[in-house]
């Protein structure tokens, strides 16, 4: 089974029995719940789209391990066409959705392993990349989703992992046994776990010789024993349970987070890819970041091209299209749309080869990319908000509007245009809402600022990239000024 | 006639790539259309924009490809592929 179709990985992720935690309670069936279900259905479009001709030539690849066709989703980068063709396959399913979809966290996670692991055998002469070879053909062959978990809580941030007051707020190894390891900690802020078939830990920053026992990366099956995800709250998130589509924006897709605790879970020698060789800790952090800070010059970018449709359409429902000030801010939010997928493409026709043959980004390119995406869709989001009018979070209820002796007062009274009906209306300003302040605002601008690392973390690379010195240089050779 | 079918990934198409085979199908209704395997008469290759990224490198058609990248071009295939015909003949 090289691909999946959506309705056979809804029952793949049903089988898991996953153990999730929601408002105190365990949810018996996940993949109906009804604030958990959008997000799944996000995941699901990246199957149902490779199965679709229009769609999958970015969608699907030949594997470069087996020849098969494969899910892009589970590929190893084998040229910067490929690397391209990543960022455009987001930018679709951002469109599709309007949402995270999930599944790319895996992704960079195959293509920082797959490299690291090389170096690391390379050195030491262990069978991590054997391990991890295994575990992506595997990957590949059933069309799985694998959540990439990289994020600790982190405790003291002024502290490194073996200095913490409470040892277990980096992920840890607490017990070595001949057939395996055990490992107890959390990963937090975890999009797509309780979407996933299987996690693949990393290390989240790098690390010293004390750190011996943090610096640990493995996988595991979402329903390992004594693994267990707490569902994170959003803005709204409770409107999905109120039954109107209206009301929620986007009633089909979404996305949630969730704390993953790992409370002694065994895993077997196998499935792991780095057990103690702190040097190699930073440079999966570094490679895994600078693949997901790719990512997001796509999956934002998709997601923006929504917002902006949407504010279009609010502007023409309102009567206010032919306004040059509406026409402006739709240029300026293309503009900044645009520009996030430019620097999104730039990095990645700007890759090269690793070790191990694999391609990795511009990791320059990359964290500029990932700066932007910090700042644009929270202007963009403004002026879809500036477009849309206060009717956006002030619109009465679905129920309101349904309302044998309400409805027709705010039909009449919320109508814009004469050719559109007053819940066409409603429905573009919701989706609005959804996207800038209601649940999908998590994964379009919170996640945009967070997501693959704070701002300050980029500044730090950029810092480290950018080539000073030579740039002094070229100043020097233009003022006349002696070396 | 036989008439194979490959599309881009569609990440930004700048016209509605599954509308113009549409039409394109409805004014040819001699032919049939399909998913291009690369055994077809005719293979169209759909690409979004100018970019043309789509990979049909493995594809070979029996009697050509055309590659479109909007929809003026996309209108115009049918009369492409009538006047290869003619030549033929």
């Amino acid at each position: 089974m090289a691909l999946m179709t959506g309705a056979e990985y809804i029952e793949s992720i049903r089988n898991l029995n996953l153990q999730i935690y929601m408002f105190g309670r365990k949810i018996d069936d996940p993949t109906e719940d009804p604030i958990l279900r959008p997000s799944l259905n996000s995941v699901r479009a990246t199957y149902d789209l490779a199965l679709m001709p229009e769609y999958e030539d970015l969608m699907t690849v030949t594997s470069s391990v087996t020849g098969k066709k494969i899910n892009r989703f589970t590929h190893i980068h084998q040229s910067t066409d490929d690397l391209i063709k990543k960022v455009k396959m987001q930018r679709l399913c951002g469109q599709k959705t309007a949402a995270c979809f999930q599944r790319c966290v895996g992704m960079d996670a195959f293509n920082a392993v797959y490299s690291t692991t090389y170096e690391i055998d390379r050195k030491y002469g262990t069978s991590y990349h054997e391990n991890f070879l295994k575990f992506l053909e595997y990957s590949q062959e059933n069309d799985l989703t694998v959540d990439g978990a990289m994020t600790d809580p982190k405790g003291d941030r002024n502290l490194a992992p073996s200095r913490q007051a409470d040892p277990d707020l980096y992920l840890r190894v607490v017990e070595r046994r001949p057939d395996g390891i055990v490992v107890r900690g959390a990963k937090a802020h975890q999009t797509g776990i309780c979407n996933s078939h299987e996690v693949l830990v990393m290390p989240t920053i790098a690390m010293g010789p004390d750190d011996k026992d943090y610096a640990v990366s493995f996988t595991v099956p979402t329903n390992a024993e004594n693994l267990f995800m707490v569902i994170g709250r959003q803005s709204c998130d409770t409107r999905k349970t109120e039954g109107s589509a209206l009301d929620v924006g986007n009633c089909e897709f979404g996305g949630v987070e969730a704390l993953v605790i790992f409370d002694n879970v065994f895993v077997p020698n196998d499935r792991i890819f780095l057990n103690g060789e702190t040097e190699f800790a930073g440079m999966l952090v570094e490679r895994f970041a600078g693949y997901h800070r790719q990512s997001y010059g796509g999956c934002k970018v998709g997601v923006g091209d929504v917002l902006i449709g949407a504010s279009a359409l609010a502007a023409e429902y309102n009567g206010a299209a032919k306004a040059s000030h509406i026409k402006d801010k739709l240029i300026e939010m293309t503009h900044l749309n645009e520009t996030l997928y430019s620097s999104g493409i730039a990095c990645s026709a700007e890759g090269s080869k690793t070790e191990s043959g694999n391609y990795i980004i511009d990791l320059l390119l990359a964290n500029v990319c990932k700066q932007n995406v910090t700042r644009f869709p929270y202007e963009i989001a403004r002026l879809a908000q500036d477009i849309a009018g206060g009717l956006m979070v002030t619109a009465p209820s679905e129920k309101d509007l349904k309302d044998p002796k309400i409805g027709p007062y705010i039909e009449k009274y919320l109508a814009g245009t004469a050719e559109v009906s007053t819940e066409t209306r409603l429905k573009v300003l919701r989706l609005i809402e959804n996207i800038t302040l209601g649940t999908a605002a998590v994964g379009y601008l919170t996640e945009s600022m967070h997501g693959a690392g704070s701002p300050q973390a980029q500044r730090i690379m950029i810092s480290r990239q950018g080539n000073i010195e030579q740039k002094k240089d070229l100043a020097k050779a233009i003022a006349k000024i002696d070396k | 006639m036989i008439i194979g079918i490959k599309y881009c990934g569609g990440c930004n198409p700048r016209y509605d790539r599954t509308g113009a085979v549409r039409s394109l199908a409805s004014a040819m209704p001699y032919a049939e259309f399909r998913p291009a395997a690369g055994k077809e008469d005719y293979i169209i290759i759909v690409c979004g924009c100018p970019a043309e990224c789509a990979d049909h490198s493995a594809l070979t058609a029996g009697r050509g490809k055309i590659i479109v990248h909007d929809k003026e071009k996309a209108a115009e295939i049918k009369e492409q592929i009538e006047i290869r015909e003619r030549k033929k003949r």
